[in-house]
């Protein structure tokens, strides 16, 4: 290795030499470092199981939901571009909602219809709700045998409502404080 | 580890293991200190490995590691003088009265840490100026101006008695 410099000195000659006679204990044993893969295997089961258990725990939701649920969502997304009011009777489609003719659907309605879930009767309506996104509603002419009366799909979150009127209300969600809002307007 | 991993790891403790020793020896002033700090150095350097690009003096790539947790040591113990600080000699006025008997290892640190490093790295390793700039991350022309201080330093230090 070259140097660009040279000792200006004895001084620096002198203190070159002691520092490089400083002795090194002959038991300094320099061990390698540990091997990693017990630690780089742990994080990877641990990554695993937590993949596991997320994937098993989608895949239960998904299960458990009921199947008049997953048709609404299908249903929903279908839908999701028709927009405009497609009901013989207007009045009756409100008041399966709960919804009075002095009062008005919360947010924004995009669309009101007759339509079939399976083999269920329902109204679906379309909602906007500022800051929450789109809502769907189905008002069901068939009360629904379901056991579990919420929860969240890939696709969003859903409920089960009963309107002031009786009739059972399924909504559907992106965003869990749209079904808060739906709650606290209509089904409060 | 790899067979091959293993190959260069020895071949780094047996080009390196005595140079960083001294050198922590004369940073830290302490044996058993140095010991630990060469362990921790090693360590440190074989999982930055990949940060090593091809070419690159390996010996002032091992001295900035040691370098750096000589000073997270250091702070871990918060024995820390403030290393950032400018630059500052300590006790160079007790030295100048002829009275004070320093050895090298006592006058060493005395110094303040930025010109102990430079003179560590000035005297143990076989660097040019570059090397050295790389080692320490600073303008080569710092590094010689920072070396003469430092070397001026240890000379009033050490004293005249040093020379005979």
């Amino acid at each position: 290795m070259k140097k660009d410099y040279s000792d200006n000195d004895e001084f620096d000659a002198r203190l070159r030499r002691a520092l490089r006679d400083l002795p090194v204990p002959a038991e300094f044993a320099v061990a390698p470092p540990r091997r990693r893969f017990l630690r780089v295997g742990l994080a990877w089961a641990a990554g695993l199981a937590g993949v596991g258990i997320a994937g098993g725990w989608t895949m239960w939701r998904e299960l458990s939901m009921p199947s008049l649920v997953r048709v609404a969502f299908a249903h929903a997304r279908d839908e999701a571009e028709v927009r405009g009011t497609h009901v013989r009777d207007a009045a009756a489609a409100q008041a399966a909602f709960g919804i009075t003719s002095q009062q008005a659907f919360p947010g924004t309605l995009q669309l009101c219809k007759d339509c079939l879930l399976g083999d269920q009767s329902a109204w679906h309506v379309n909602l906007y709700l500022d800051d929450h996104g789109f809502v769907h509603l189905f008002a069901l002419r068939d009360a629904p045998a379901v056991s579990v009366t919420e929860g969240r799909a890939l696709e969003g979150y859903w409920r089960f409502f009963t309107s002031h009127s009786g009739f059972s209300v399924l909504a559907l969600a992106e965003n869990s404080q749209a079904l808060s809002v739906i709650t606290r307007t209509l089904f409060a | 580890m790899s067979d091959r991993q293993q190959t260069q790891f020895v071949q780094w403790v047996k080009d390196y293991r005595d140079f960083l020793y001294r050198a922590a020896w004369a940073i830290t002033g302490k044996r058993a200190a140095a010991q630990d700090l060469v362990q921790e150095t090693f360590a440190l350097a074989w999982r930055a490995r990949h940060q090593l690009r091809d070419g690159a003096a390996v010996q002032g790539w091992l001295y900035r590691i040691l370098q750096r947790q000589a000073i997270r040591n250091w702070r871990a113990r918060e024995q820390a003088e403030n290393w950032d600080a400018a630059e500052c000699e300590r006790a160079p006025d007790q030295a100048t009265d002829g009275s004070m008997r320093f050895d090298l290892m006592e006058a060493l640190q005395a110094l303040s840490p930025q010109h102990r490093e430079i003179l560590v790295l000035f005297y143990l390793a076989d660097l040019n100026y570059s090397e050295m700039a790389q080692a320490l991350e600073l303008p080569a022309g710092t590094v010689m101006s920072r070396l003469n201080r430092a070397r001026a330093a240890l000379r009033q230090l050490l004293g005249e008695e040093y020379m005979k």
